[in-house]
């Protein structure tokens, strides 16, 4: 039988089948929910015992765990190793600069949830933490406060604007509230991004994309009482670098807002795309570096830039040492 | 009558203004998202971002409040947030039916973790229903509001992602406005 | 030489069809269309997918199931009747969801992942060998240049779409409703078109 009433259960019901049946089985995704409570109707019956308290069931799983086999035809399986295929952040992503800083400068990261947590990822592998929405804020508040001198000046969070609108704000008053020297940078792309772009109360649209009041991120900080605010352009390295450097040096809570739209969002294309001078790519890799999925190699294994995908946001060109990667004349 | 292949989202939005659901509000989280998205094609319906969930069930409650069949959606992690409103509504009771819509992730396909918010409905003692399919997302969404007028109380319904985001065929009826009884 | 259509009948009550690829492809939106085929030919149909990750490159899956009645939109390992895969690494990553001797058609283009570079994992050498260990029919289709002599790399989901449709009993008003109601309207006839020249490369074999 399957139930479509769950809580509370039809218990009439389930007696009835239950009479009708030699042996009862529960197969319910995660917890015993129904299990339990049906135990506690003094009924017989089985189920995680033999399945799986994490994870989806399916066809195979439920038929290994209740007839103990599969027919040989479900068991087939590819011998040689299948390279995944993880999600990463878009070529063109303006996430991307302030990930590649914060692991050149070697910082703890408490991070948070949305695209920008594909910076956790390798190569750029620059978040420490993620724990719920908001978390980033209070983690490195706390970790700033207990972790003693090895950590002074290297903790800083990372949180997006609408991670940030969602629980983030509450976390910022309790810096500013308990004199914490906590940084944060708020990654500001103006959009709801991973979930497939909605808007938000900094967006400026509404649902139905109508306009409607924008809540200002800089102003909101400065009425918490936070006086250290920056903005940073996350598609210049240099500039990037250099003003978190700066900012973890200072005195008191700082905020840097990185300010720049969501390239998908936007259907933004900077350039035509860059391409390679093979003859100058000493095959070092440092473009592989900043993780874009843009980035690919020929035969030799020197890199070349896929047209199809390359948007022009001049990061990987910024980190070549060998001017190998080229900027498309302006025409 | 006609049909269309609908994902769970979709048909949750279409049982949401088959029922003369007035007002819906969430906070973008998969597998949910497009619940409200969808809502918002109904111009008959008010539908609104929130900050997070908690407003989100608490801008629903008070729609409910105020007369009329209202709607929160939110991923599994999202109602940890808005569990607050949750328990006391409980008590509260509605006016307009309540459906809370509790979309869970198990495998974690676009989640931190795994939770299996059935508990809720047990911890706040309200009533839950599970649709399976397409055509029962829209059929229990509709039943969900009626239940929540009948017995003075919120509804969970509660999906997986394999819900939400899986296709099926459903049966498409007009649009009518239920009196409150 | 040649293999029959799938037929829905008494012996196959079902046929389940696993559509993969890369985030970006039009993966989601071909399923989409192969469902409202099945609807508009007076079919069930059920289809699951997960959303999320389409967007950034990650590895696309659906499964779709058509016949008289369906239940469960999952497909069981190694019951898979075609495997349609958009990518040739995405065609071997899914390959255990396919029967013995099931048909393979896949998109003769090579995404490589980052994991390739960073994790040091070969991408496969020989993506025909590996299919055919299992398959009974391989077609790979050269979906890229076919779509840019079109004019579009976009239309790919649809060539990939024609190529499928020979191998299934669904008339070609159906197709065409199907496409009509799901892709934007400025599109359709290219898409149609790509939609022929992909049935067209299929048909010869079946």
């Amino acid at each position: 039988m399957k139930l479509g009433l769950t809580f509370p259960l039809p218990k009439e019901l389930i007696r009835e089948f239950a009479a009708k049946v030699d042996k009862l089985f529960v197969i319910e995704e995660l917890d015993p929910f129904m299990e339990e409570q049906i135990l506690a109707m003094g009924i017989a019956v089985e189920g995680k015992n033999k399945l799986p308290v994490i994870g989806e069931l399916d066809l195979n799983i439920v038929r290994e765990a209740l007839l103990g086999d599969s027919p040989d035809d479900m068991k087939f399986s590819v011998k040689e190793p299948i390279p995944a295929r993880p999600p990463s952040l878009c070529p063109g992503c303006s996430h991307r600069g302030v990930f590649y800083a914060l692991k050149k400068l070697k910082l703890t990261v408490t991070g948070d949830i949305g695209c920008y947590t594909l910076g956790a990822l390798p190569p750029l592998e620059a978040m420490d933490t993620c724990l719920c929405m908001g978390a980033s804020v209070g983690f490195s508040e706390g970790m700033e406060k207990t972790e003693g001198e090895e950590l002074q000046g290297k903790v800083v969070g990372v949180i997006g604007d609408s991670t940030f609108f969602h629980s983030g704000i509450t976390g910022l008053i309790d810096i500013f509230y308990n004199q914490s020297n906590a940084k944060l940078i708020i990654l500001d792309n103006q959009i709801t991004a991973m979930t497939g772009h909605q808007e938000h109360p900094g967006s400026g649209l509404n649902l139905r994309r109508e306009p409607t009041n924008r809540v200002d991120i800089e102003k909101l900080v400065r009425a918490i009482g936070i006086e250290r605010i920056v903005k940073i352009n996350p598609y210049d390295l240099k500039e990037t670098i250099d003003t978190i450097k700066e900012e973890m040096q200072v005195d008191g809570p700082s905020v840097m807002i990185a300010d720049a739209p969501c390239v998908i969002r936007e259907r933004k294309v900077f350039t035509k795309p860059y391409y390679v001078i093979a003859d100058k790519c000493t095959k070092c890799g440092m473009c592989d570096k900043v993780g874009c999925s843009a980035i690919e190699k020929d035969e030799d294994g020197k890199t070349k830039i896929n047209p199809l995908l390359c948007i022009g946001c001049d990061i990987c060109r910024q980190v070549c040492r060998f001017d190998a990667i080229i900027r498309p004349a302006d025409n | 009558m006609s049909r269309a292949v609908l994902s769970g989202n979709e048909a949750i939005a279409r049982g949401f203004y088959e029922a003369g659901g007035k007002f819906a509000a969430a906070y973008p989280g998969t597998p949910s998202t497009e619940i409200l998205e969808n809502i918002g094609k109904y111009q008959e319906i008010k539908a609104q971002w929130s900050p997070n969930e908690k407003v989100a069930l608490e801008v629903a409650a008070g729609a409910s409040l105020g007369g009329v069949r209202a709607l929160a959606a939110m991923k599994h992690v999202g109602l940890n947030v808005a569990a607050d409103p949750l328990f006391s509504l409980s008590y509260m009771g509605v006016n307009g039916g309540l459906v809370i819509i509790s979309a869970d992730d198990p495998a974690m396909h676009s989640s931190q973790n795994e939770q299996d918010n059935r508990w809720y409905a047990k911890a706040a003692k309200i009533p839950m229903l599970e649709p399976s399919d397409s055509q029962e997302a829209k059929d229990f969404t509709v039943l969900a509001l009626e239940l929540s007028e009948k017995f003075d109380t919120p509804v969970l319904l509660r999906t997986t992602t394999r819900i939400n985001h899986s296709k099926s065929i459903v049966e498409l009826k007009r649009f009518s406005p239920m009196l409150r009884s | 030489m040649g293999i029959d259509k799938f037929l829905i009948n008494e012996e196959q009550p079902v046929i389940n069809i696993v559509m993969s690829g890369v985030g970006g492809q039009g993966v989601l939106v071909a399923s989409d269309i192969l469902t409202m085929a099945a609807l508009n030919a007076g079919l069930d149909t059920k289809k699951s997918e997960v959303h999320g990750m389409a967007q950034r490159g990650g590895s696309v899956v659906s499964q779709i199931r058509i016949g008289e009645k369906i239940y469960s939109p999952l497909i069981a390992k190694g019951t898979a009747d075609i495997l349609i895969a958009f990518e040739k690494l995405e065609a071997v990553r899914y390959l255990e969801m396919l029967k013995p001797g099931g048909v393979v058609v896949v998109n003769d283009q090579q995404i490589t992942p980052l994991t390739v570079y960073f994790a040091n994992i070969p991408y496969p050498e020989d993506v025909e060998a590996i299919c055919r260990r299992r398959a009974g029919e391989f077609i790979a289709i050269e979906g890229i240049q076919i779509a840019e002599d079109l004019g579009n790399t976009r239309v790919l989901n649809s060539i990939m779409l024609g190529a499928l449709s020979s191998f299934l009993n669904i008339k070609k008003d159906d197709w065409t409703k199907a496409i009509e109601q799901r892709v934007p309207p400025k599109t359709i006839p290219l898409n149609i078109k790509a939609f022929e020249a992909g049935a067209k490369i299929s048909e010869k074999v079946t």
